[in-house]
């Protein structure tokens, strides 16, 4: 059993690092061997935002288009993709009619040149591949909570039904197990946020998992607002001892203060900062991982034929369930860890008699 | 008094790990562009400001330690 993980983790190391080879591999020679498959691309093709959402090759919804520029303009992104100058090479998309080009994913203005004008300030509200999929998972959540809520206020005192037998359990842990534990007293005041936190974070992790689905908590801006939400409330709600803390440590000579405040300073922007880059990275991570053991199949086909893409077929299938599975355990645990490390935060901001534990 | 930690510990403990992580990044990506933006032969502000985000680390790493 040992020896069979042994191998396992080994194989796994070695195709990744092999994946990641070749993905640099073609992006030197760019302009020679543009035929070939190009895995790095594919991958961030993958994992970033898009103004229309793709599922397949040619299956792709437009999404609206909302910019702000002298005006507000509303139209199709289809406008952009299956514009007649379209370079598909290069990524640009022009929209002569209305004046605009999508330059790898920015709109620009198009300048006299015919060119986009990179010193044109274009504000783009458009609802984007991860909007859309971040307004699919309000919904989602919507529909999900009010019948959990329908259902407990139906089934008072009885066993629940339906899909709250499912959630109840779940939403019983985060409060037990989590916030309880980590807020103390007055954790009730602090349920509602984190609660919509982990779901929010689950379900949306789940989401992207799905194919075709969007890297909604793999995308950093997401994850920065979440951190920012977190940092606002812990920073809203802490008591005196917590920011007389941060100026004045216990037992600290006076000596020693104009180093130390500065280091405590830092300690409260690192924790929302570490907060936004563990899910972002953790996300963007699988994902890439994944993508990276697919596109494997098709570095084979490129580099030897269709027969070789077609005999790695098994085993990289294999390895991407694998790697879905874990993946599938990763998207509940961050959101389980950034759940747990808001309300300790919170927990520690919050806390009476801060003093008393600090004594030497 | 002896308990097994639960599964919020680890957690605890492997969130502390990479706020020191995100800490010295941080500082040594701030030290690398500020070298650059400079254009110093030596790259003076990378050897500092790393040094330095590693002494916050790890000084905010000990604060958050449980006092036993």
């Amino acid at each position: 059993m040992f020896l069979r993980h042994k191998f396992l983790s080994i194989a796994l190391a070695i195709f990744a690092s092999v994946s990641v080879v070749l993905a640099e591999e073609p992006a030197h020679d760019h302009e020679h061997k543009e035929s070939k498959f190009n895995i790095g691309e594919m991958i961030m093709h993958h994992i970033s935002d898009a103004h229309e959402w793709e599922f397949a090759h040619g299956l792709a919804i437009p999404l609206p288009v909302i910019i702000y520029d002298n005006g507000l303009k509303v139209f199709s992104s289809s406008n952009f993709y299956h514009s007649p100058e379209a370079d598909h090479e290069h990524h640009i998309y022009p929209y002569k009619e209305a004046g605009y080009v999508l330059e790898h994913e920015h709109i620009y203005k198009i300048g006299a040149d015919g060119k986009a004008d990179k010193n044109s300030h274009v504000l783009d509200f458009s609802i984007t591949k991860n909007v859309a999929s971040m307004l699919l998972s309000a919904v989602l959540l919507l529909v999900i909570f009010l019948s959990v809520a329908k259902g407990f206020n139906k089934n008072k005192g009885k066993a629940p039904s339906g899909i709250q037998s499912f959630v109840e359990p779940i939403i019983i842990f985060i409060r037990d197990e989590v916030v309880k534990p980590s807020i103390g007293h007055g954790y009730e005041k602090y349920l509602p946020y984190m609660l919509t936190l982990f779901f929010f974070i689950w379900i949306n992790n789940l989401l992207g998992l799905l194919p075709g689905g969007a890297n909604l908590t793999g995308n950093i801006a997401i994850t920065l607002v979440l951190a920012i939400i977190t940092f606002l409330i812990v920073h809203f709600n802490a008591n005196k001892h917590y920011f007389l803390h941060l100026v004045k440590p216990t037992g600290v000579p006076a000596a020693l203060l104009p180093l130390l405040v500065p280091v405590e300073i830092v300690g409260v922007f690192m924790k929302p900062i570490s907060l936004m880059i563990r899910l972002f990275a953790n996300i963007t991570a699988g994902h890439i991982i994944i993508l990276s053991l697919l596109g494997l199949i098709f570095m084979a086909k490129s580099l030897g034929s269709a027969t070789t893409g077609w005999a790695v077929s098994p085993l990289i299938v294999f390895f991407s369930l694998f790697m879905n599975v874990i993946e599938l355990l990763v998207a509940f645990l961050q959101a389980f860890i950034f759940t747990l490390l808001s309300s300790m935060y919170i927990g520690s901001a919050i806390e009476d008699n801060h003093d008393a534990d600090h004594g030497h | 008094m002896e308990k097994p930690p639960s599964p919020n510990q680890y957690a605890k403990y492997a969130g502390m790990g990479f706020q020191m992580l995100t800490t010295i990044g941080l500082g040594t990506y701030l030290g690398v562009k500020l070298d650059e933006w400079q254009q110093n032969k030596i790259p003076g502000w990378t050897l500092v400001l790393s040094l330095l985000s590693i002494a916050i680390s790890m000084y905010n790493f000990i604060r958050q330690l449980p006092k036993a």
